[in-house]
C-alpha cells in the first residue's frame, strides 16, 4: 500500500511541476549570480567602509548555494503544500476515496501511508534543491569560502564548515516544509474541495509568519508558540558559533507541530463518513 | 630710537623663534623620510602572515597568507582563504607620505609602549585628497615609525601601530590596525535577507581591529 501511494504521489502533475519550476528559478538565479554577483557582494562588503579591503575569490559555489537557499526557501515550502494539500480532498471530491478505503484497510493506515509518501516527496524536493544548488553550483563556480550573513551579521565559512552547516539547514528545512505539509494534510483532511484545502494551508501560513515577523512586543508572548516562527532557524547553522541549544529548541518545537496536526489528522479522518 | 631698537629686537627674536619651529618640523619630517631611506635598502623579502580580526558584525576565522616585496615597490598578496586587510593593504604606509607635500607641525614628544616617539603631524597642502591629517610616532633612537594615525574628511580614522622584533631590522613583526566605520539602518535591514527584524541595530559607529603577524624569510639588502 505504501508503494502505491508513493507510486500516486509522484505521478501527480503538479509534484513533478514543482521540480520543474525549482530547475528553472535555479537556472534563472544561476545567470544573474554569474554576471551580477560579484557587484552585489562588493556593494554588501562596503558596508565595512574604506577602512578595509578584501582578498580572495568571493564567488563561488558555496555562496551561489546559500543565496539560492534563501531566494528559494518560502517559494519552494508554498509550492509544496499545492501537492499536497489536495492528497485526501481529491480523492473524497473525486469519489475514489470511499473505494479505497472499501478494501481491507484503516483509515489510520491509510493517512499514515499518504503522510509517508508526502513525506518522501518532501525528502525528494530538499534533495533535489540541495543536488542543483550545491552540487551545481560547485561544478560550475568551484569551491571556497562562504560569505554567509544572519541578522545583519557576515560569518566567513571555510568550505568544510560550509559543507556541514549545509547539510545541518537542509535537515531542518526538511523538518520545516514536513511541518507545512502536516498542516495542508489536516486541511486536506477537512475539506472536500482541494483548492479549499490548498487556499486554506497557505492562509494559516501567511497570517502566521506575518505575526512572527513583526516587531512588536505585543506578540511576543504568542511567537515561540507559533510553528513559523521556527522558519528561518535553518539560516542560525550558517552562523559562528552554531548555538545548538537553540537550534535544538526549535526543532523539537516543529516535530510536536508535525506530532499534533499527524494525531488531529488521523482523529478527525478516522471519526469522518466516507459517503461520496 | 628707543622704540626703534626695542622692534627691531623682538622682530629678530620672533624670526629666531620662527625659525626653530620651522626647523623643528623639519627635523620631524625627516624622522619619516630616513625611516623610508632605510626600507629603501631592502631589495627583496618575503614574508608569511597571519589575520587575526575582530570586526563587528563579521566574523572571519584566523586566515594566512604569503606576502612578497621586490624592490621599489611591488608588492604581492597570495592568500589560502577570503580575508581582511587593511585599507592599503600590507604597503607600509610611510610609503603613501613621500608622494604627497605637506605642513608639518612637530607635536613633541610621547612614549608608544616604553618607546620614546617623536610625534609628527602632516597636514597635505593637496585639498583634493581625502586625507585630512596624518600624526606618526617615531622611535627617536631606531627612526622606526610606531604608530600612523590617519584622519580623513569624512571623519573616517584609521590606526596602524607597529611592533618590531630584533632580528626582522625595520620590518614590522606585528601590525595592529584599527578603523572605524558607520553602517546606517537601512544598510542593516538589506543585511537580513531573512526579513526577521529582530537584533537589527540601527544608525552607529563600529570599530573593527585586525592583527597581522609577519615572519620573514630571504631579506636581501641592496
Amino acid at each position: 500500500m505504501m508503494l502505491q501511494e508513493i507510486y500516486k504521489m509522484f505521478t501527480r502533475s503538479y509534484a513533478k511541476i514543482v521540480l520543474l519550476v525549482i530547475f528553472i528559478l535555479m537556472l534563472v538565479f544561476s545567470l544573474a549570480f554569474a554576471f551580477e554577483g560579484q557587484e552585489y557582494y562588493d556593494s554588501l562588503l562596503s558596508t565595512f567602509g574604506k577602512g578595509v579591503s578584501f582578498e580572495g575569490k568571493l564567488i563561488n559555489g558555496n555562496l551561489f548555494a546559500f543565496q539560492l537557499f534563501h531566494a528559494l526557501w518560502l517559494f519552494v515550502g508554498l509550492m509544496v503544500i499545492f501537492v499536497t494539500g489536495g492528497m485526501i480532498s481529491e480523492e473524497k471530491s473525486g469519489g475514489t476515496l470511499r473505494m479505497v478505503l472499501s478494501r481491507k484497510v484503516s483509515k489510520t493506515g491509510f493517512f499514515t501511508a499518504r503522510f509517508m509518501a508526502a513525506k518522501l516527496y518532501v525528502l525528494i524536493v530538499v534533495l533535489f534543491m540541495a543536488a542543483l544548488s550545491l552540487g551545481g553550483g560547485l561544478i560550475i563556480f568551484g569551491s571556497g569560502e562562504l560569505l554567509a550573513f544572519d541578522n545583519g551579521k557576515f560569518f566567513v565559512l571555510t568550505s568544510n564548515q560550509a559543507l556541514l552547516s549545509f547539510a545541518l539547514a537542509y535537515l531542518f528545512y526538511f523538518l520545516m516544509l514536513l511541518t507545512v505539509v502536516s498542516l495542508s494534510l489536516l486541511f486536506s483532511v477537512l475539506y472536500k474541495n482541494s483548492t479549499k484545502a490548498i487556499l486554506s494551508t497557505v492562509s494559516v501560513i501567511v497570517i502566521l509568519y506575518f505575526v512572527s515577523s513583526l516587531d512588536f512586543s505585543l506578540f511576543d508572548s504568542v511567537k515561540p508558540f507559533l510553528f513559523t516562527s521556527y522558519f528561518t532557524s535553518w539560516s542560525q547553522f550558517f552562523t559562528t558559533p552554531i548555538d545548538w541549544m537553540k537550534l535544538t529548541f526549535d526543532a523539537i518545537v516543529l516535530v510536536v507541530h508535525i506530532l499534533i496536526f499527524y494525531t488531529a489528522s488521523v482523529m478527525i479522518f478516522s471519526k469522518q463518513e466516507i459517503l461520496d | 630710537m628707543k622704540r626703534n631698537l626695542l622692534c627691531t629686537a623682538l622682530f629678530i627674536t620672533s624670526l629666531i623663534f620662527s625659525f626653530q619651529a620651522f626647523s623643528q618640523a623639519g627635523d620631524a619630517f625627516s624622522y619619516v623620510e630616513n625611516y623610508n631611506h632605510r626600507l629603501d635598502s631592502i631589495k627583496n623579502y618575503q614574508a608569511v602572515f597571519t589575520v587575526n580580526s575582530e570586526i563587528p558584525l563579521l566574523k572571519i576565522p584566523v586566515t594566512r597568507g604569503k606576502m612578497f616585496f621586490k624592490w621599489p615597490a611591488h608588492y604581492s598578496i597570495s592568500t589560502y582563504q577570503f580575508t581582511v586587510l587593511p585599507k592599503q593593504k600590507l604597503t607600509p604606509v610611510t610609503r603613501f607620505l613621500l608622494r604627497a607635500n605637506f605642513k608639518t607641525i612637530d607635536r613633541g614628544v610621547e612614549m608608544v609602549n616604553h618607546h620614546q616617539c617623536k610625534v609628527v603631524e602632516l597636514h597635505p597642502y593637496d585639498t583634493t585628497t581625502l586625507v585630512s591629517q596624518y600624526t606618526i610616532w617615531v622611535d627617536v633612537e631606531t627612526y622606526m615609525v610606531r604608530r600612523v594615525f590617519v584622519s580623513e574628511k569624512d571623519g573616517s580614522e584609521f590606526v596602524y601601530h607597529y611592533s618590531y622584533q630584533s632580528g626582522t631590522d625595520l620590518l614590522p613583526s606585528r601590525l595592529f590596525y584599527t578603523f572605524n566605520y558607520t553602517l546606517p539602518h537601512e544598510q542593516n535591514i538589506l543585511l537580513n535577507p531573512v526579513a526577521l527584524y529582530d537584533d537589527v541595530e540601527s544608525s552607529r559607529v563600529y570599530e573593527g581591529k585586525i592583527t597581522i603577524d609577519f615572519t620573514y624569510s630571504n631579506i636581501r639588502k641592496k
